[in-house]
Formats: structure tokens, C-alpha cells, sequence
């Protein structure tokens, strides 16, 4: 490292991208401070070229005739000149400390900088300059987008956008020409809709649960305060038979549908029915997913005979392919209508046809994104992606409800996202957890989830 | 006076969402340098990002953190260590419609490997409401075959509530402790 007490070198950078002078000005600005600043052509002790810049090693030639200096050579192939100090690219932020002490041996000693007073060595961090300016990057260059979107022209795979003016700014942006069917037309093509954006209820919230929220949470993880343990959970009141519920037929369905590979129907009561599509991983409701009726089909068993699966023949599927299309709104991810209905079964219990006292860790995570959200559930993913544990484990780690933990476990389980085999799970490498950042990292949640400035 | 500092740092190819995500979450107007893009068999819109996206979110008097974007264009002049030093993880942000968007996870979290196995790095995948394959599923196992653990999610970039949850997820996934 570079004896702090040495005044950063003056540099210039020559022959160099926008791009690559912007993340040099960075680094200058922050994690470098102590070995450069950057400065005008005049000015400076040693100079930085990027000698895989187009015409770099001509202006570097030319300019270093009149103009004697050392420099800082960047470039991906070896290049040895007098004066000067190779640094290969990709360039690390060690190779640049290094090329700093170097370059100093190469200046004449009359230019070595004085040593500075403490004070003076000690430059304002990075992230302190007053907002606008965070990296070093000259006022010319910077241009401020407006924050106001403007409706851009949606480029799929199969289209290049045609020419664009570079300069000035365009009124418009330029119109793509449909050369190929844009990927919605293809979903379309196939007799399908995109989905539609999801209506799932909003996530949690800091400033606390709107009533319609603290009812929905009620559904999907009931409200059971008290604790069962690995020893007791079997014989608990806290269990569900999957095959009595609607869920069960869901989970069958699936199956087929994968199996099969056809679009597979669930038919229900009341001419209602449930569609799957597994090439495209959707799924077509005649009822509201997050509505009141479906959450009443899958909360209490079904009645046999109420809930039939069916393989539409090819004459039905063209209807049912004209319906999906014009009614987008009920289109889901299936994993939507998966995770959903296996947390109002679950109801905050444990199916019991799993063995809850076995260790698991989380493959993957829920795509929360897309899916409806409960208290504590990215804190559920979370540490059981980083920790195998059962059940029973998780809600005593986290110090939650074990009611909400059996509602993860249900829905993640019915998803295929846990691992369970123990060979893998004593190779799982767990990852320490930091707690030093906790503090901060609350206040942002907090922030960002109050709603707050923004 | 300022008293904490952090990074959050959002990555990934041309156009997968970066300056809009900064955008869609930042306190200040996000300062960026787009312009329109000068190589058109490469590009896939008109502006580009050539330098660096900024964007910030105050905690009160004494914090900050701040956001950084990558520009997307592909490049292997630097080791991203000179941007990722003090940061608190990286977000992922991959474009659906791209071509092969396996090659850009793979260039980008080698790219980023050292940091995002010292901190943690979360995906986001956009365009999927234009184009539903590949699937969530497929970048799950493609993680799995580059031995990362990394939550992977839907979003799309100009949705405030997605890009939250990328950060949720990645403070999470860092101290699972955390409450709110
Ligand atoms: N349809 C759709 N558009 C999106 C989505 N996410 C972002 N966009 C749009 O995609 C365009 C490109 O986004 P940018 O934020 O400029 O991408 P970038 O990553 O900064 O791109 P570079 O700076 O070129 O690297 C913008 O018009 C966004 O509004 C998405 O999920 N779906
Ligand atoms: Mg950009």
C-alpha cells in the first residue's frame, strides 16, 4: 500500500472511453483517493493511456515528444516503452496501487510532491461530496436524464432497432418495424394471453396491516399463537389431510399436465374450472384467484365429484384458448395458483403426510415477486436457503409464529422447493451471517417499506 | 454530518433494466450518462448507459445509500473490484429477451464472482411479461450449475414494489435477522 502520507500524483488520462474514464474517475474518487487525482494535460506528473483506445498510441507518441512524461499504460497486450508502466487490463484496483508506487520512481525528483500536512492527506471520502456529484466525472459529460418515463419502443429478440440518430436527441424514439411476431403475439399465436399483472394484495408494510390485509394473512396462516414441538406435532390438532382439499386435485393436475404435456383441466362446481398450461408455465381461473370464492373452495373439503380432471379434446381446446385470450386478467403463474392454494389449506397447519421433524434446506427461493406475500416470509426464504432445518427450527430461529413457518413450508413444499436428502444437506455450505450491518440494513427496510419519500 | 455510507451495486447486459430500477427506487433524480447508442448491429435501443448510473436513498441526517449501475455494454477492461469495494451486495438484473441470457448470467457473476461469494448477490430477471421463456426455473438451475446460492425473481424495472423486493431479499439473504 502507498504510504498515506504522500500526496495523491496528478494525473491525466489520454486517449480513453467515456465509459473507462468514468469507472477510473470512480475509483479515483474513492477506494484510490490516496494515489490519484485526475488533473488537466498541463498540470500533470504522469499521464494514464488506454493503449486499446483507437489512435491512443499515436497521441500518446506525439504528445510525449513535445511534452517529455511519465505514463501509465493500459492495455490488454504487453507493452514495454520507456517511461512508462504496463498495467494489464482487466485492471484490478491492487494493479493500479501498484502501478501508482511505480510510476513515482519514474518521476524526475524535482516533481515529487511534497509531503502534505496530516490534515491535507486526509481527503473527503467519496460518498460525502454533496449529491450530484458521486463520482468524478467531468460537468461535460454528465447529462441528468429526466426522471419522467418515456414510452420506449419495446425491441424484442427478433428485431434490431433500425438506425437511430447518435446526435442530437431524437423528439421520438425511434419506431421498430414488426419483422417478426413480437413474444406476446407469440403467446397469443398459441392461444394464450400474457399474464395479466398481478392483482395480488400488497405486500407487507411497515406501518402495519390494513384490515383487508391482517384478514387475508388470517386465511393463509390462521391465528395460532401456541407452539407444538418435534416431539408432540404428530398427535397436534394443527394438522390438514391434503387429500380432502381441492389442493390435492390442483397438485394431481399438475402432475398430468407435466406428464402428459397437454393442457389439463380442473373441472368445478357451478361450470367454474381451473386450466393448466404447462408449456408456458401459466394457469387460466374462471374464478378470482385472490377472491373470496376460491379462497372458500380451497378452505374447506371437497366434496368427491366436485372437483374432475379432464384432458380437453382438441375441439375444446380452441375454445377454451378463445376464452383464456379475451379474458387475460384471470391468467396467473402456475406457481401462483400452487402457492396460493397451499396456503389456504394450510391455514398456518402442517400436512400431515410430511414429516415435519426432518431437516430441509430451500433450493430455491418462492418468486415473491409474483406471488401473495405473508408476515415474516422473506425472512423464512431467507434462512432456510442459508440453513437446513426443520419447521420447528425455522419459526425458533426467526422467533416468529409457527404458523407461519407451516404455511411456508406447505406452499414451498407443494412447489418442489425444498431439498431434503441428507447427503446434500451436510454438503451445504453455510454462508456466516454478518449481524454487524443490522441496524442499517432495518432502517432501509424500514424506509423502503413505510413508503416514505418516494 | 454523514456517518455511514454504503453501496448497493446493479448490474447486467444492455437494456436489462438498471438505470430504470436506480430510477424507480432513488431519493434524488438518478444521474446518468445515457447516450444514444453509436454501434447499431450491436445495439437493441437507442440509449445506452456508457458510464455510470447513480442514484441515492436517505436514511435521515447521517446515512445514505448509495446506488450504482454498471454500463451495460460488455467490456473486460476492469475487475469490478474497483466498484464493488464497500458494497453491501449486487443485483442482478438479466434481460429475458436476450439472446442468450445463461452466457450473460455466466459473464457477469464471474465478473463479480469474489465479491458476490464475499457479500450476496440477488437476480432479477425483466421482459418476462414479453417473453415467458427462458422460465424462472431455468436460472434456478443454472445458479445451482454455477454453485451460487442467489435468490432469483420476476421483476420489472419500472415497478417500484419489485425492485424493493430486490433489496429486501438482498439484506435478507445477508442477515436473515433483520426485522423492520
Ligand atoms: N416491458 C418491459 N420493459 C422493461 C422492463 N424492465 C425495464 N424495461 C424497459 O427497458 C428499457 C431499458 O431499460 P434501461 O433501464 O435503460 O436499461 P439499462 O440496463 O440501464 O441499459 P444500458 O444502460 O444500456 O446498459 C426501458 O425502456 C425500461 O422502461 C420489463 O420488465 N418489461
Ligand atoms: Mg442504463
Amino acid at each position: 500500500m502507498l504510504n498515506p502520507t504522500t500526496k495523491p500524483l496528478n494525473v491525466a488520462l489520454l486517449s480513453i472511453s467515456a465509459h473507462n474514464r468514468a469507472i477510473l474517475e470512480f475509483f479515483f474518487a474513492g477506494a484510490g483517493r490516496q494515489l490519484f487525482t485526475t488533473t488537466d494535460l498541463p498540470q500533470a506528473d504522469a499521464l494514464i493511456v488506454d493503449f486499446d483506445h483507437p489512435g491512443a498510441e499515436q497521441e500518446w507518441a506525439e504528445f510525449t515528444r513535445t511534452q517529455p512524461r511519465p505514463a501509465i499504460i493500459l492495455s490488454i497486450r504487453e507493452i514495454s516503452a520507456p517511461n512508462t508502466v504496463w498495467v494489464p487490463k482487466p485492471l484490478t484496483s491492487q494493479s493500479l496501487t501498484n502501478a501508482a508506487a511505480r510510476i513515482r520512481a519514474l518521476l524526475p525528483r524535482n516533481a515529487a510532491p511534497p509531503a502534505p500536512t496530516r490534515e491535507e492527506a486526509v481527503s473527503p471520502p467519496l460518498t460525502a461530496a454533496p449529491p450530484g456529484t458521486p463520482f468524478g466525472l467531468g460537468e461535460h459529460r454528465r447529462r441528468t436524464v429526466p426522471r419522467t418515463r418515456q414510452p420506449q419502443p419495446l425491441v424484442s429478440r427478433s428485431e434490431e432497432a433500425p438506425d437511430a440518430p447518435i446526435t442530437p436527441r431524437p423528439p421520438a424514439p425511434p419506431k421498430t418495424t414488426d419483422t417478426a411476431p413480437s413474444p406476446s403475439a407469440r403467446l397469443e399465436e398459441a392461444g394464450l394471453s400474457p399474464p395479466a399483472p398481478a392483482e395480488k394484495p400488497a405486500p407487507a408494510r411497515d406501518s402495519g396491516p390494513s384490515p383487508e390485509e391482517a384478514q387475508r394473512w388470517q386465511q393463509l396462516c390462521g391465528t395460532e399463537e401456541g407452539q407444538i414441538s418435534i416431539r408432540t406435532w404428530h398427535e397436534s390438532a394443527r394438522l390438514f389431510t391434503p387429500e380432502n382439499y381441492l389442493l390435492n386435485t390442483i397438485l394431481e393436475a399438475l402432475k398430468l399436465a407435466r406428464q402428459s404435456r397437454q393442457h389439463t383441466q380442473i373441472r368445478l362446481p357451478h361450470n367454474d374450472f381451473i386450466l393448466l398450461m404447462p408449456d408456458v408455465s401459466l394457469v387460466y381461473l374462471t374464478l378470482d384467484l385472490y377472491s373470496e370464492p376460491f379462497t372458500r373452495l380451497c378452505e374447506s373439503p371437497i366434496q368427491k365429484g366436485d372437483a374432475r380432471l379432464h384432458l380437453p379434446s382438441t375441439q375444446e381446446m380452441a375454445q377454451l384458448a378463445e376464452q383464456v385470450r379475451s379474458d387475460a386478467r384471470h391468467t396467473h403463474d402456475l406457481e401462483a395458483l400452487v402457492w396460493t392454494s397451499s396456503l389456504i389449506t394450510s391455514h398456518g397447519r402442517l400436512n400431515r403426510n410430511t414429516d415435519a421433524g426432518k431437516p430441509l434446506y430451500l433450493r430455491a427461493w418462492p418468486n415473491l415477486t409474483r406471488l401473495e406475500q405473508f408476515p415474516h416470509v422473506l425472512r423464512i426464504a431467507a434462512i432456510w436457503s442459508q440453513k437446513p432445518g426443520n419447521v420447528f427450527d425455522v419459526a425458533q430461529w426467526l422467533d416468529i409464529p409457527q404458523r407461519y413457518v407451516f404455511a411456508f413450508h406447505t406452499a414451498a413444499n407443494a412447489l418442489g422447493l425444498f431439498v431434503a436428502d441428507q447427503d446434500k444437506i451436510q454438503q451445504r455450505r453455510e454462508k456466516p451471517v454478518e449481524q454487524k450491518n443490522r441496524g442499517l440494513f432495518s432502517r432501509l427496510l424500514r424506509r423502503l417499506l413505510g413508503g416514505g419519500r418516494k | 454530518m454523514i456517518t455511514s455510507n454504503k453501496k448497493i451495486i446493479f448490474t447486467g447486459p444492455v437494456g436489462a433494466g438498471k438505470t430504470t430500477a436506480i430510477e424507480t427506487i432513488s431519493d434524488i433524480p438518478a444521474i446518468t450518462t445515457d447516450e444514444y447508442a453509436s454501434d447499431m448491429t450491436k445495439s437493441r435501443k437507442p440509449q445506452t448507459t456508457v458510464a455510470m448510473d447513480y442514484g441515492l436513498i436517505n436514511l435521515g441526517d447521517a446515512e445514505r445509500i448509495h446506488l450504482y449501475g454498471t454500463p451495460g455494454q460488455e467490456r473486460f477492461d476492469f475487475m469490478w473490484d474497483i466498484l464493488t469495494k464497500g458494497g453491501i451486495g449486487l443485483i442482478l438484473l438479466l434481460d429475458n429477451t436476450r439472446k442468450d441470457p445463461l452466457q450473460d448470467m455466466r459473464f457477469y457473476t464471474n465478473s463479480f464472482r469474489e465479491f458476490i461469494e464475499q457479500r450476496q448477490m440477488v437476480v432479477g430477471v425483466t421482459r418476462m411479461d414479453l417473453q415467458r421463456k427462458p422460465e424462472l426455473a431455468d436460472y434456478r438451475l443454472w445458479l445451482e450449475q454455477l454453485s451460487l446460492q442467489a435468490p432469483v425473481f420476476e421483476v420489472d424495472a419500472r415497478e417500484r414494489a419489485d425492485v424493493i423486493l430486490l433489496i429486501q431479499a438482498l439484506l435478507y439473504a445477508l442477515d436473515p435477522g433483520v426485522t423492520t
